[in-house]
């Protein structure tokens, strides 16, 4: 089914109230308070339990939802917000402007150590309250991506009554979404109930009133085979994360479906770092880009479950440009020609390259827990890739301690990861210096790109578009990155489930959906 | 006596503080950055926003005083925060400590239940089924409990439908991993048991019990199973380890939230209050099951009661 359309089966079928989902998920999170991780998890589950003050539909557009309407002026540094006065938070406190103040205020607070949530606001100046039901927030410099950022869950609106007198968030959230968390086990899942008086959904919904299911059991499956098991022998309704493996067999099995998201963002790239070693000279990186072969490779190791990237972001990203597609492509002929000129041109007797003594290695630092077995596959296919070039990409497992501990101490060639965002800024935090390890993800120690990234987040939204294509260009010709496939978020369901809708960062929505029997 | 005791407590006090301080040291010595992690997810901080959170969890203050620090509060049981979870460290284990005790201690009595049969059964006669039942135990013990669950599960659970996969909701999703970490630990205490009862009743004491007229079971029941029981209490402190390290992969196939989850957790990600907390745990247990085996000594084994001059 095409993106941007929320599945239905059979959509002249009428919705069915009640019913429980079970759905199983192949990763866990610490914490359930959406303010103070970035866990994609804890979003997943806290979007059916908060709120947010706007919406973001599947093309992106903005529709209104805890406020009815805003206004944002041309700069980009004054924003205003004019909430709806008929919403309350699941213990009773009513929603209004000194909710969403003290919600934010909060997670600007250093002593609530948010990470993720406070870098979506971005460099707030101050947040008022003209009156009861507006807020205005306003910057110094301009901050354009602050609507996208607010329409997730990171920064969903919790009950102040509920925060003020909770002293440990991490296991508790009281916002005033559709349902109610009624259990959160660390290690186990979450179990939620429906919000009968529920009458304030999102603008991109297909309903309004509260939500079909009556119950939402998130459980905590890691063991993909036991995920599947419990898919296939129908005691869960919806599982994530199905194994490349096992797409195919749950495809042809007639009682299920699998539907994918593309991620929006940057998509699973490996950072070359340019700070040191054989990644400093361009030509290296450029001939390492050209040896690669991520169209083949990614078919190998995902078996066509995903697609090969073309650029460092992925299609669905805002201000995502196609044309830089034409700098990318296997060529390996242009790699031992560059390699040649950059002055590597004897080999070992393994067959590579040598330079002054030293051979052409590049140390592939990577933590296997955040990666999928597939994953792994694809770097051992790149690796045979490049060879024929010369070079060897040397696979150096770590655990996610030592993985950050190489990383701060700036020792490694390459790293690799995804981002989910819809909105480009994300570029920001992977290419901006100011954002080095340990303080962010500039794995490839780039600072030529400080200027536009910093104009680009408060310009105009047609030079907006103009800047970050020029960045896009820059990073693939310059071959910052190696893209290698767009990410997507794999939900494996049984036919019975419908009405499921995607949000922005690719996770899916529940509100709409309903079971049959 | 008084003076046993106090030997006792501060035999115990220098066993935790070597556990707390090896660990600390070990923790100190892997490379790792707990700022990363306690910055979570997306990981984008400000220098400003490092420093606030390297001084809200005193790593800017000298080793030896993070040492002493340490040290001084884990004697009065306060752990300080766990990094990744942001709670105390003692609300995290004990959330978790009461999962797996349902877990660890069902499977324990089950696989003793499981041995004792198995052993009073087979101990010395039956030359085949006793050969059967040697050979399974041997393969139950080098399978891998991972498949072990997998197997129990396809089968039981997403063949049958007679249990249910997930979670920690009631005794019927306790039936399959409690199976899963009971039958290894089933095949060595049997094989102990066995041992035990096959010497006990080749003792010349065993023809005494029987020239008095007692049955064979009451011989194998009453007086063989005394002396095998001591041979198989020696053991505790490796079945202790089994069912710690068994509970890890239990707990992961079948999705339960435990100890062992959080255990191999915290320290891939380094979070260092997490886990002194759980080693000082582990050898607070190890002390205490250590006492309750040579109490068990007493019992079991008349000949130690006698006092000595």
């Amino acid at each position: 089914m095409a993106a941007g359309q929320p599945f239905l089966a059979n959509a002249a079928q009428t919705p069915i109230q009640g019913g429980t989902l079970n759905v199983g998920l192949g990763s866990d999170t610490p914490t359930i308070d959406p303010s103070i991780t970035g866990q994609s998890i804890t979003a997943l589950i806290d979007r059916n339990v908060v709120d947010s003050l706007v919406g973001q539909a599947e093309d992106n557009r903005f529709t209104p939802w805890l406020a009815s309407s805003w206004e944002v002026n041309d700069k980009h540094t004054d924003y205003v917000f004019h909430l709806r006065k008929d919403v309350t938070f699941s213990d009773g406190t009513k929603l209004d402007a000194a909710a969403v103040k003290y919600n934010l205020d909060r997670i600007l607070d250093p002593k609530t150590t948010s990470s993720y949530s406070k870098s979506l606001l971005g460099p707030i100046k101050t947040i008022t309250t003209p009156d009861d039901y507006t807020v205005a927030i306003h910057y110094d410099t301009p901050f354009a991506p602050l609507l996208s950022g607010l329409s997730l869950p990171y920064l969903g609106i919790q009950s102040p009554t509920y925060l003020k007198k909770t002293q440990n968030t991490n296991n508790t959230v009281v916002g005033s979404g559709p349902f109610i968390l009624k259990s959160f086990v660390k290690g186990s899942g979450s179990q939620l109930t429906r919000r009968a008086d529920y009458n304030w959904g999102p603008g991109y919904a297909t309903h309004q009133g509260p939500a079909y299911l009556s119950e939402i059991n998130f459980k905590y499956l890691p063991e993909s085979s036991v995920r599947l098991g419990a898919l296939t022998s129908g005691q869960i309704q919806a599982i994530d994360a199905v194994p490349p493996v096992n797409a195919k067999s749950v495809k042809s099995n007639p009682a299920l479906e699998v539907k994918t998201k593309e991620n929006p963002g940057i998509v699973r790239v490996v950072y070359l770092n340019t700070s040191r070693g054989i990644f400093s000279d361009l030509k290296v990186r450029q001939a390492f880009l050209s040896a690669t072969d991520p169209a083949s490779a990614v078919k190998v190791a995902f078996f066509g479950t995903l697609k090969a990237a073309n650029n460092v972001l992925g299609p669905q990203t805002q201000y995502y440009d196609p044309s830089v597609a034409k700098l990318l492509g296997y060529d390996l002929a242009k790699a031992n020609k560059l390699l040649d000129e950059a002055g590597w041109t004897s080999k070992n007797a393994d067959g590579i390259r040598i330079k002054d003594g030293k051979p052409l290695t590049v140390d592939f630092v990577y933590d296997p827990s955040t990666l999928e077995t597939a994953d792994v596959t694809l770097f051992q296919a790149i690796q045979f890739q490049v060879k024929k070039a010369g070079i060897d990409f040397k696979l150096d497992p770590v655990d996610s301690g030592g993985f950050t501990d190489r990383t701060n101490n700036n020792q490694y060639d390459a790293v690799s990861n995804y981002y989910v965002r819809a909105e480009p800024d994300i570029l920001r935090t992977v290419f901006h210096s100011s954002y080095t390890p340990p303080k962010g993800a500039d794995y490839s120690h780039v600072s030529s790109l400080d200027d536009k990234l910093i104009q680009a987040q408060g310009a105009p939204d047609a030079q907006r578009k103009q800047l970050y294509s020029e960045i896009q260009h820059q990073i693939i010709s310059q071959a910052y990155v190696v893209p290698l496939y767009v990410p997507a978020y794999q939900l494996g369901i049984t036919k019975q489930l419908h009405g499921v809708s995607w949000a922005t960062n690719a996770k899916p929505n529940f509100y709409d959906a309903w079971l049959s029997h | 006596m008084v003076y046993t005791a106090i030997k006792r407590l501060l035999t115990i006090l220098a066993v935790l503080w070597g556990a707390a301080t090896l660990t600390f040291i070990a923790l100190k010595l892997i490379p790792g950055d707990p700022v990363s992690i306690l910055s979570g997810g997306a990981n984008v901080v400000d220098d400003a926003f490092r420093a606030q959170l390297t001084h809200e969890f005193g790593l800017d203050q000298p080793l030896w005083l993070q040492y002493l620090h340490y040290i001084g509060h884990a004697l009065v049981g306060n752990f300080g925060q766990s990094y990744q979870y942001r709670q105390p460290v003692v609300d995290v284990i004990v959330d978790a400590l009461k999962q797996t005790l349902v877990l660890a201690v069902s499977a324990l009595v089950l696989a003793l239940a499981l041995a004792v049969l198995n052993a009073l059964a087979t101990a010395g006669r039956w030359r085949y089924l006793r050969a059967f039942f040697a050979g399974f135990e041997l393969c139950l013990l080098s399978t891998p409990v991972y498949w072990l669950g997998i197997i129990l599960l396809s089968v039981f659970s997403f063949q049958m439908h007679w249990f249910p996969v997930m979670g920690n909701d009631g005794w019927r999703s306790l039936v399959l991993p409690v199976i899963t970490l009971s039958l290894p630990l089933a095949a060595i205490l049997s094989q102990i048991l066995r041992d035990g009862l096959e010497e006990a009743l080749s003792q010349p004491f065993a023809l005494t019990v029987r020239s008095r007229g007692a049955g064979e079971t009451r011989l194998r029941v009453r007086h063989a199973l005394r002396h095998a029981s001591l041979a198989a209490s020696t053991l505790t402190g490796t079945m202790l380890a089994n069912v710690l390290s068994g509970s890890i992969l239990t707990e992961t196939v079948f999705g339960r939230a435990g100890i062992g989850k959080i255990t191999l957790q915290a320290i891939a990600s380094r979070d260092m209050p997490l886990v002194l907390g759980i080693v000082m745990l582990s050898a607070l247990l190890f002390v205490i099951i250590n006492l309750l085996v040579d109490a068990a000594y007493l019992v079991v084994d008349p000949r130690l009661r006698k006092r000595t001059p």
